[in-house]
Parts: structure tokens; C-alpha cells; sequence
């Protein structure tokens, strides 16, 4: 070690302006009133913040949402919005209908979502949305979950028979590049960018890591659900049949199944928000 | 005179003297009987059983003497041995009692006239072709008048009685009209009428008794004019005392843990209440922790409910409710409150414990180092921090342990959040040199309650 290494401490901002001890954000969720909410706390622990307001128009719109840790993306009926870890719009473009699929890079600043209904990929760069159309055969096919490998690489994980098939994609251009089969893995599922894939089995979650490990996290899980990425290192589970939505932490040797709070306290949190 | 009309009272009959009425009773109350008597509505072959009570309604005693019958479908079922003494009336032990069957054999209406001494009474009935009720699952049909008991049912719950009209004729038979009265009675259900019942052919039908209270029930099944008598008990009896049960009985902040209401028996009985949680802090100038709250339904407050036949209450509809711990120390109550019973409390106490790390980064940034943690202090009395920095070959850096006060810091933080006790920091180190050298760094932080050191947080890129 050179001995001109010198460290001195310093309290930090977590960004431009904001004290360096705030509120633990764990991400965000969509919850049952279909609105955006951030979540704050640590593993056990879940506070809900209050709705995010990209607009007011959005609150009791959103279909579909993702986090990254850093960007997220956000589906209404009509349009898609990337917003920053506040829930700040970064920007919006009209889409067709219905709900979308996201993915993030392994980088979580650029992202892609996947738009059924008229089976398009929007990607998000930072500063701009791009659409991409797919092969009309992908129409036909269900597509259960995207993954966005590296910044020219898409995934599509479909449901053929009863098999998950893996079909890899160059952005921006048509036609398959690879296809694989991934046996034993039943939907419903979700890729993130770290390369793990959730889905689901007999008494709970299953993370296969991309070293081909699974890890079994088990839990109670409702009949009938949706996979979303909350941030980095957290899964939200939706029960689609309830108000219940769970959080799923895929750090590794910390894995876990929690339940959220269905309601948010009726107090203003403002103070959550102030950093 | 007077002497002359006392001697001829003393030889006169004993019931000469004495004046008699007669009453028809219906097994609760009497009604005095004139001249003509009803007995009813009965079905060929069916038999009615009426009773009647003889009253000596003079001052002294009397004899009951002459008790006669005559006319068809009727016959005297039971009576006193004759003569037989009655006393002066003062309730129903001084009565005698006498009962008249009526069993037509067609249809028809029918008449006899009854003699009590010098009381003479006609009897009517009258008989109508119908179909045979009788309970489902049995053969032996209902006489008019046949009692039909609904049992014990506890309040809230519902008994079912099956029926069943047959028709053992050679020819269809009609049923006009199907009534059920009474307090507590229902029905009849699954039966329309008129009902044309074919020969050979039956209809079933269901009556329904849900008491209200914990009664006696009385009610009457009318087919065709003939009554029958439906009875059924109502219970109250009280809702099994409850059990507040944790899933986990260990108190610790940022836990999920879960509540059942084991019941001490199966319910007999539909029950109400509801669990209410509160928590007192321990945290000095601290009231509250809005975290701490039920997972599902609304924040404090859960419904509990109790079905019948029931081992454990429903709390929000749930077999179980979830609640977290919050990350403040203190004690949380919960309160059941179950029917009339007496509310009863459970608690879980949340111990002060030291600083509960959630997460632990550092990151290498250009001439710093970014170091990160997130987690909880269930104090609020975080104070110094503690870094030491080691080398890609685990040997510590010569600067040693970098300690910090933070106190102040951290007394402006949970002075103002409503994330009670959890909390993100950040700390940048400034780097002078090569910052790929170093390789990790133990944080540690101490709080009231003690250290917690986050051991070799490897620094990422």
C-alpha cells in the first residue's frame, strides 16, 4: 500500500443537496389503487410512501411498473414514463395499449419495455425513448418476461407448449439470433439484470442465479400473480386476485419473502420524502 | 224454609249441586267449550287428538259421573275412572282431563255429540282427501296435530327439516296450500302450490327454524287445513374464549410476524369483536412508530369474527392477521375484544437492541471512497461511527480506525423522519492515492443498546 493513500472522513449527500442520513428507499411499487408508491424501510419493515405524483393524471392509471434501483419505467393505458428514484418524470411517449414488460440493463440506466399488444420494444437511453417492431411470429407467441442482457441484446422468455423458451434478439433488427430452452422453469417468471430469473414452484419462489444455482425461497403464494423488479436487489409480487402485494429480497444469502403493508397510514409522510 | 232446603241440597247427588265447565285444551292454554266444539282438520285415516279439561267451578265438590260419545269418526281416547271426584277448581291439578280422537276413514265432515254429566257438546271435524306428510327420510306419516321437534339450534345458525307429501292413491290429489307460522319458522321451501301429486308420486319439501334467541320456539305447519306443530329450542350459549396467539413469541424490531385466535372449543354460536394493536415506545420523546401496523385490512384496527362450528377466529376475513415490529423499541399491545366477553391483552415487548445493519456497500469513486449502510436503530441513539480500512491483502491502512461522532447527525435525522428507526447513511472518504489498492472496510456504530460492526464490506467498483 502506498503510504500517499489518505482518507478522511466526510458525512456524504445520497444527491445534490440531501442530508447524508435519510429514509431507507427500498424502491417502488404499484399498488392496488393503481398508483406508483416509493416503499421505504429495511427487510421486515415496510413503510409506504405516499402516492407519486407524475402528474396527477397518472395516480390510478398505472398498469405496469418497474424500478431499477436507479430509472424506472411506468405504463398507463396510453403512455410510457421513465421517472428517476423520487419518482421525477424524466419523460413520456405514446404507446399503444395495454400493459407492458420491462427489463433493465445490467448497467440499470438503460431499459427496455416490452409492449404486447402491438408487439413493439420501447427502450429508454437516458435521454430519449427509441421504438423497435418485432417479427410478426413473436405476436402469436406469449412472451412472459424480457431481459435486456447487454445494451444491444434483448431477450424473450415465451411460453411455448409447455416449455419456456429463451429467444435472444439484436436490438433494432429482425429475426432471432438464438433461441434455448430453459426446462423446469415454469411462468409466471421475471428476469432482472443481475441474470436472475424468478419463477415460481410448489411452496414458493425459486431464483435461479446465472451460474445455473437456484436458490428456494419459500412462501404461501397467492393463485394467481405478477412479478415486477421494486429496485435492485428487491422482487414485488402481486396477487391478482387480492389487494396483497409481497417483496421478495434476492439479495444472495439474505433471500426472503415479506409481506407489504396493504395501506399506506393515513398521516402525511412528508418527512419520508424530505432529503 | 231454609232448615227445609238444606235437608233437600243433602239429598240430592253430589254433582247435581256442583257446577261443571268444560275446556278444550291445546296443550298450553284452556278455552272454554259452549255448545260446539272444532276439533279440526284431519285426512282419511289420519287421527286428531283433541283434549279436553273438566273444571268443578262451584264452591264445593263434584262428581264427574257421565262421559259419552256418539257419532261416527270419533272415539273417546282416555278418561277418569268414573265417577271421579273433582275439588273446587284452583289450577290445572284440580281439572280432570278427558281426550276424543277423531279418525275419519273418508272425506267428509263429521259430528258427534259428547255428554260430561248433563253437559251435552257437539264435536266437529272434517276430512279432506290429501297427500301423506311424513319427515324425509322416514316412512311413518304425520298425524295432524303430530308435534315436530327442530332440536337445539344456537342462535344465528339455521335447522333444516325435510318433508315429503306422497300420494299413496290411485288417483292424483291436489295440494291447494302449504303455510308455515310462527316466530322463528320458515318455509315452506323447494314447494309451490297448488301441487298436483301424481299416484305414487311425492314432493319434498324443507322447513327452515332460526332462532333469534336463546327460546323456546312454537310454530305450526298447515297442509291443507291440517296443523302440525313445529318446536325448536334456541341456544345462547356463550362464544369460546380466545387465545391470542404469535407465531413468533421472540419480540425484535423489523420482524413480520403473524396472530391466530385459537378458540378453547368449537363455537356453537356466530361471535364478533375485534383485535386492536397500540404501541407504547420506550424511545424517550418518541410516541409512536406508524410502521408498526397489521399488513392487511386497516392499520390498527382488525375485524374478528367467529363462525359456527368454528376452532379459530377470522381476523380480517383471515385465518391469521401479519403485523411488523416496527423499528422502535418498546411495547406493542393487542387487545381482543370478543362478543360480551371481557376484552384480554397480549404483549410483545420490542428489547433495545444495537444497530441492526440491513445492507453494507462500499463503492470506489474517483479519488473516494463511497460507503453506505442502511438499516435500523430501535434507539434512536446512534453515535459513533467506526472505519477502518484494509488493503486488497487484508492488512489494515496506517490511518487506522477512523472514528466519527455522528450523534448530532443522527439526533437531526430521527428528530424529523417518520421512518422511525431505520435510516440510510452515506459516508465519502476522499482518497489521496490509488483507491484500487484498497480492498475493504469494517464500519461499526454504536447506539444505547451496544456495537454492531459490519465486518469486511468489500469495496465494489
Amino acid at each position: 500500500m502506498k503510504t500517499s493513500i489518505a482518507l478522511i472522513f466526510a458525512l456524504a449527500s445520497h444527491a445534490h443537496g440531501q442530508p447524508a442520513i435519510v429514509p431507507p428507499q427500498l424502491g417502488f411499487v404499484q399498488d392496488s389503487a393503481l398508483s406508483l408508491r416509493p416503499v421505504y424501510g429495511v427487510a421486515g419493515n415496510f413503510i409506504l410512501g405516499p402516492s407519486v405524483i407524475l402528474g396527477k393524471s397518472l395516480v390510478g392509471h398505472v398498469i405496469s411498473e418497474a424500478f431499477s434501483g436507479s430509472v424506472g419505467l411506468l405504463k398507463t393505458d396510453s403512455s410510457l414514463y421513465a421517472f428517476d428514484s423520487q419518482g421525477r418524470l424524466f419523460a413520456s411517449v405514446d404507446v399503444a395499449p395495454g400493459p407492458a414488460l420491462f427489463a433493465f440493463s445490467p448497467a440499470a440506466i438503460t431499459t427496455l419495455a416490452y409492449i404486447a399488444s402491438n408487439n413493439s420494444l420501447v427502450e429508454w437511453r437516458g435521454d430519449g425513448f427509441a421504438s423497435f417492431a418485432l417479427d410478426d411470429d413473436i405476436a402469436t407467441q406469449t412472451v412472459l418476461a424480457i431481459a435486456f442482457p447487454t445494451a444491444s441484446q434483448v431477450s424473450l422468455l415465451l411460453q411455448r407448449n409447455d416449455t419456456v423458451w429463451q429467444l435472444n434478439l439484436a436490438l433494432g433488427t429482425l429475426g432471432s439470433v438464438s433461441e434455448t430452452a430453459l426446462p423446469g422453469i415454469h411462468a409466471p417468471l421475471l428476469a432482472l439484470p443481475s441474470g436472475d430469473l424468478f419463477y415460481r414452484d410448489t411452496g414458493g419462489i425459486v431464483i435461479r442465479r446465472p451460474d445455473g444455482s437456484e436458490v428456494h425461497v419459500p412462501a404461501t403464494l397467492p393463485a394467481n400473480l405478477s412479478l415486477q423488479q421494486m429496485s435492485r436487489e428487491w422482487v414485488q409480487l402481486t396477487d391478482l386476485n387480492s389487494n396483497a402485494r409481497f417483496a421478495i429480497r434476492t439479495t444472495q444469502g439474505r433471500e426472503g419473502f415479506y409481506q407489504l403493508p396493504e395501506v399506506a397510514p393515513t398521516s402525511p409522510r412528508a418527512g419520508l420524502l424530505k432529503r | 224454609m231454609i232448615p227445609r232446603a238444606v235437608l233437600l241440597a243433602s239429598l240430592l247427588p253430589l254433582s247435581a249441586l256442583a257446577q261443571l265447565q268444560v275446556f278444550q285444551f291445546d296443550g298450553t292454554n284452556d278455552t272454554a267449550v259452549g255448545s260446539l266444539a272444532i276439533v279440526g282438520t284431519a285426512a282419511p285415516g289420519d287421527t286428531i287428538k283433541t283434549r279436553f279439561h273438566v273444571r268443578n267451578i262451584s264452591a264445593g265438590p263434584a262428581s264427574l259421573t257421565t262421559l259419552t260419545l256418539s257419532g261416527q269418526g270419533f272415539t273417546i281416547a282416555s278418561t277418569p275412572s268414573l265417577p271421579y271426584i273433582l275439588a273446587p277448581y284452583v289450577g290445572l291439578a284440580s281439572e280432570a282431563e278427558f281426550d276424543v280422537n277423531f279418525n275419519p276413514s273418508i272425506a267428509g265432515s263429521f259430528s258427534a255429540v259428547l255428554a260430561v254429566n248433563s253437559i251435552s257438546i257437539v264435536l266437529q271435524g272434517t276430512a279432506v282427501s290429501s297427500a301423506t306428510l311424513t319427515l324425509s327420510g322416514s316412512l311413518a306419516p304425520l298425524t295432524t296435530g303430530a308435534v315436530v321437534n327442530f332440536g337445539s339450534v344456537a342462535m344465528g345458525a339455521t335447522g333444516t327439516q325435510g318433508f315429503v307429501l306422497s300420494n299413496g292413491a290411485s288417483a292424483s290429489v291436489t295440494v291447494t296450500s302449504v303455510a308455515v307460522t310462527g316466530n322463528g319458522f320458515t318455509g315452506p321451501i323447494g314447494l309451490t302450490t297448488p301441487a298436483q301429486i301424481g299416484p305414487g308420486q311425492s314432493v319434498p319439501f324443507q322447513v327452515k327454524f332460526a332462532p333469534q334467541s336463546g327460546i323456546s320456539y312454537r310454530g305450526t305447519l298447515t297442509v291443507d287445513g291440517r296443523a302440525f306443530t313445529l318446536t325448536g329450542q334456541g341456544l345462547n350459549p356463550p362464544v369460546p374464549s380466545a387465545t391470542i396467539a404469535f407465531a413468533s413469541n421472540v419480540g425484535a424490531s423489523a420482524q413480520q410476524n403473524s396472530i391466530t385466535l385459537p378458540l378453547a372449543s368449537a363455537s356453537q354460536v356466530i361471535g364478533n369483536g375485534t383485535l386492536t394493536l397500540s404501541f407504547q415506545s420506550g424511545v424517550a420523546g418518541v410516541t409512536d412508530d406508524a410502521a408498526i401496523q397489521f399488513l392487511s385490512g386497516p392499520l390498527r384496527k382488525a375485524t374478528v369474527a367467529i363462525a359456527i362450528g368454528a376452532t379459530a377466529a377470522t381476523i380480517g376475513g383471515q385465518p391469521s392477521m401479519a403485523f411488523q415490529t416496527g423499528t422502535t423499541a418498546g411495547v406493542i399491545t393487542f387487545t381482543l375484544t370478543l362478543g360480551n366477553s371481557p376484552a384480554q391483552q397480549i404483549t410483545l415487548t420490542i428489547p433495545a437492541a444495537p444497530v441492526g445493519l440491513d445492507t453494507a456497500t462500499a463503492v470506489r469513486e474517483f479519488a473516494a471512497i463511497d460507503v453506505a449502510f442502511s438499516g435500523f436503530d430501535n434507539t434512536y441513539s446512534a453515535s459513533q461511527l467506526a472505519f477502518t480500512f484494509y488493503d486488497v491483502t487484508g492488512k489494515a491502512l496506517p490511518q487506522g480506525v477512523i472514528d466519527v461522532d455522528a450523534t448530532s447527525a443522527f439526533q437531526q435525522y430521527f428528530s424529523a423522519t417518520q421512518a422511525g428507526g431505520a435510516f440510510a447513511l452515506l459516508a465519502t472518504f476522499p482518497v489521496t492515492g490509488n483507491t484500487s489498492e484498497i480492498g475493504f472496510v469494517t464500519a461499526g456504530i454504536t447506539n444505547s443498546a451496544g456495537v454492531t460492526t459490519a465486518q469486511q464490506i468489500p469495496i465494489g467498483n
